[in-house]
């Protein structure tokens, strides 16, 4: 597995959250790092290049939502994760057409993170064969 | 009486009267004017016989003194001879009369008998009136009786003219004999009889044998006419009594008139008014019965159909077509009864129509009047109640629906009042089962009635909805709550579960990162492990993190049937979701083990040819998986009594326009206050522990809300327990 420095956002409200996600995700090789709200999250985005966001929609200033439009237009590049405690949470049109789909979304509390991780390759698989898309 | 015998009757005496009277007065003039003839006949004899009498006083006188005068007579008065052959010149003349000449000194000279014997003999000669008061000179005639008989005598003396001396004289005697009483028979035209006393002396009867007859005294003197019938004939007699020249009564003349023709003319006459009166009876009981019957057949006609009209029966036509009085009455009276009968006919379609109102409303209605008795009892109120409308009306209403004894009080008060009142949701146990109704009460108040209405809606079956409806609300707030709830709740169980699974990655010595921080902290990651493992907080960290993911499935459940899945409804086959279901259930493998799906026998009762139905994938294989858990569950808990192999029966067809699946299986079954409370959510009967009491709560949420569709369950404890979806077959 090539978890070579792969750079995650983690943006989340909770100090829980963010912590166990970091903790988790570092022990499994990632770079990681955090903000508590988008606004925060788009500061760091100024300063670092990432290639996931695992985004929370429920966020104190701008919501999810607006902070993942507000990030693709900063950084093209960026792949997004949904981590969200709707449990009737459906992608947005606007969303859809930026890349994300249904497997992007995880909800809370999230037993297997397997499936996270492997996502999360898999938009580093992505990026790396921009050509193949 | 009828009125025909009352005609007959009256006709009949009229007719029958007035004949008697005609005939009776006919009789009787008739045999007045018979009597009378009779009568008349008899006086006419009687007068014409006295003055026979009178004239033979005359004649004899006559005849005598002719005699006496006669120059023969007087010339030979001395001599007998000379005297006998002039009488018997004179024969004719002195026919049937006895004569003698008489000398001066009374002696008879000659006698010349040509009548009967005489009467008179010498010495009775001195008896002569003449004699007697010495008329001798004079001429006169006397009845007088002699012996036993009686004669006229006529006295003349003979006298010498030229020399005025009395030479003797005549007597001539006519015996009242028969030839007598012949001769007044000419003249009268009648029967004669002469009586002295009680002897006969002069009959003009004449028997068979040609001798005199003389019927009886006795009879001829019944009375002063008297009918006698003499010889085969019938006489009227009448008398007057014949006198002396004293007056003394010496005898008696009978005159006979023959009423014989009389009689039988009459006889005639009154056979013939008889028979004239028989008749005019039969022409009186002919016509009385024929005008009877014509005044009273039509009576009768009229009458019966009066009858009929009486009993009901309006159909009624009188066929008297005349042109009087009751054939006016007719006429009037099939008019009546033709307008009784349309108008019977209208109020009866009005009841009927009226009734039909009544009876066809769903509600119960029923009518009570002041004293609370049952006036009017529809369809409605016999099926709810179940008593016969012939049963209840009339009697009290608190007798015949005890239950509503207690909503008298109500009636009164809305008679009283002459408002309407109700009683809503009334509960009542009721064919098994607790039944909820709706009264409404209303007084009547107009035409006058008294009484009340009673309308009785059962509604039981919308209070059940509303209930159901008030349990759906619950449990869909309960749903939002657990939604909401849930939704905070997944970030504390994120922390928890991601907590201690990061504690248990980072104390095991898998990963790299752990050893080289221990070797910094200048401990051995094993020595920690072990540590970390004999204290049990591995143990411990384990049971947390399991707990944390325990409470994120019930969470999860809670979710699931909240999410939007309308976008997600397509045709499915049902057949093919049941078949799958099936073998996840068969995979499926639980924790606790607690079931062994595989030694469960299916039954498959599939309907061929099943249309596909509308509906979410997913959604429909978690209620199905879920009642086939449930299924299983029971069954393995407790095992059967008669030791007949757990089975699930599986059914699929359909029923009108919706789609069912039924899960039936043989376990235990539940009783009816589980059966109730079965999709109430976080109602279980299972151990604690075991499930979460949501699946059929969420079954029943899937089912209802997001498929429109039902979701039931029937139970017999012991026998077992089916479960049944109805999803629409098409989406509305």
């Amino acid at each position: 597995m090539e978890n070579a420095a792969l750079r995650v956002l983690v943006v989340d409200d909770e100090r829980t959250v963010r912590e166990n996600l970091k903790a988790y995700l570092e022990d499994e090789g990632f770079l990681v790092r955090a903000a508590e709200s988008g606004e925060a999250a788009l500061a760091l985005l100024d300063g670092e290049a990432f290639e996931v966001a695992i985004v929370d929609m429920r966020l104190p200033g701008i919501d999810g939502n607006a902070f993942i439009l507000q990030a693709h237009q900063r950084c093209p590049a960026l792949r997004f994760l949904i981590h969200t405690g709707s449990s009737s949470y459906s992608i947005p049109q606007s969303l859809h057409e930026i890349g994300l789909a249904e497997t992007s979304v995880f909800r809370k509390p999230i037993v297997d993170m397997n499936r996270m991780i492997e996502a999360m390759l898999a938009c580093r698989v992505a990026r790396e064969v921009p050509h193949e898309r | 009486m009828k009125i025909r015998t009352k005609f007959f009757l009256s006709f009949f005496l009229i007719a029958g009267l007035s004949a008697f009277f005609a005939t009776f007065f006919s009789i009787y003039s008739t045999n007045a004017r018979y009597a009378g003839t009779a009568v008349r006949a008899i006086e006419t004899a009687k007068k014409t016989a006295e003055n026979t009498f009178s004239e033979y006083l005359g004649e004899l006188i006559r005849k005598a003194t002719f005699l006496a005068e006669l120059n023969e007579v007087i010339a030979n008065i001395d001599r007998p001879d000379e005297l006998s052959s002039s009488l018997e010149s004179k024969a004719f003349f002195l026919s049937n009369l006895n004569t003698w000449v008489l000398d001066r000194n009374h002696r008879m000279i000659v006698t010349w008998n040509n009548a009967t014997q005489s009467l008179i003999d010498q010495p009775s000669i001195a008896r002569l009136p003449a004699l007697v008061r010495a008329d001798e000179f004079l001429r006169s005639a006397w009845i007088l009786k002699m012996g036993t008989g009686i004669g006229i005598y006529a006295f003349s003396p003979i006298i010498d003219a030229e020399r005025f001396e009395r030479k003797g004289a005549l007597l001539i005697e006519l015996p009242l004999d028969s030839l007598f009483a012949d001769s007044i028979k000419e003249k009268t035209k009648t029967e004669i009889l002469i009586f002295s006393g009680k002897a006969p002396l002069a009959s003009t009867f004449v028997d068979a044998n040609g001798s005199r007859y003389f019927p009886e005294l006795r009879r001829l003197t019944k009375g002063q006419q008297s009918q006698v019938e003499v010889m085969g004939a019938t006489y009227l007699f009448d008398r007057f009594p014949i006198r002396d020249s004293e007056q003394r009564e010496i005898g008696t003349l009978f005159v006979g008139v023959d009423i014989q023709e009389l009689i039988v003319a009459k006889r005639i006459g009154i056979y013939s008014m008889v028979l004239v009166f028989l008749l005019l009876v039969v022409l009186g009981i002919l016509g009385s019965v024929v005008v009877g019957n014509r005044m009273a057949n039509p009576l009768r006609v009229l009458s019966e159909g009066a009858d009929r009209v009486a009993r009901g029966d309006f159909d009624v036509h009188v066929p008297i077509s005349r042109k009087d009085e009751i054939g006016n009455l007719a006429r009037v009276f099939n008019h009546m009864a033709a307008s009784l009968k349309g108008q019977t006919e209208e109020m009866s379609h009005i009841r009927q129509y009226l009734q039909n109102i009544i009876d066809s409303m769903p509600s119960a209605l029923i009518g009570v009047d002041a004293e609370e008795r049952i006036t009017q009892w529809n369809l409605e109120a016999e099926r709810m109640i179940g008593v016969k409308r012939d049963r209840a009306q009339g009697q009290l209403l608190r007798e015949v629906f005890p239950p509503l004894e207690n909503q008298l009080v109500k009636i009164r008060q809305a008679m009283k009042e002459r408002k309407p009142l109700k009683t809503e949701r009334m509960s009542l146990f009721a064919q098994g089962s607790q039944q909820f109704l709706d009264l409404m009460i209303y007084p009547l108040v107009s035409n006058g009635l008294d009484g009340a209405v009673v309308r009785i809606d059962n509604i039981t079956t919308r209070v059940r909805i509303e209930e159901m409806m008030v349990q759906t609300e619950k449990m869909m707030s309960v749903g939002g709550l657990a939604a909401g709830m849930a939704h905070e709740i997944n970030n504390p169980l994120g922390g928890i579960i991601q907590g201690s699974q990061n504690i248990l990655r980072r104390i095991s010595g898998e990963l790299p990162k752990n050893r080289q921080v221990a070797e910094e902290c200048g401990t051995d990651l094993d020595k920690i492990t072990r540590y970390l493992e004999k204290r049990e907080i591995v143990d411990f960290l384990r049971g947390i993190r399991e707990c944390g993911e325990r409470a994120a499935v019930i969470v999860e459940n809670m979710l699931s049937f909240s999410r939007r899945s309308e976008s997600k409804m397509a045709p499915v086959d049902l057949a093919k979701l049941l078949d799958r279901s099936v073998q996840l259930a068969a995979s499926d493998y639980d924790l606790k083990k607690r079931y062994d799906f595989r030694h469960i026998q299916i039954q498959r009762q599939f309907a061929d040819d099943f249309p596909q139905v509308p509906c979410v994938v997913s959604e429909i294989q978690q209620v199905v998986l879920n009642l086939l858990k449930n299924a299983a569950q029971a069954m393995f808990e407790k095992k059967r009594a008669d030791g007949d192999p757990p089975r699930i029966v599986l059914r699929l067809y359909r029923e009108g326009d919706l789609a069912r699946i039924e899960i039936e299986d043989n376990g235990p079954g539940m009783d009816e206050t589980t059966r109730k409370r079965i999709f109430e959510p976080f109602f279980t009967t299972k151990e604690a522990g075991i499930g979460t009491g949501l699946g059929l709560f969420v079954s029943f949420f899937i089912i209802t809300n997001n498929h429109r569709g039902t979701l039931e369950v029937e139970s017999t404890p012991g026998q077992g327990t089916r479960f049944l979806i109805g999803i629409p077959l098409v989406r509305s």
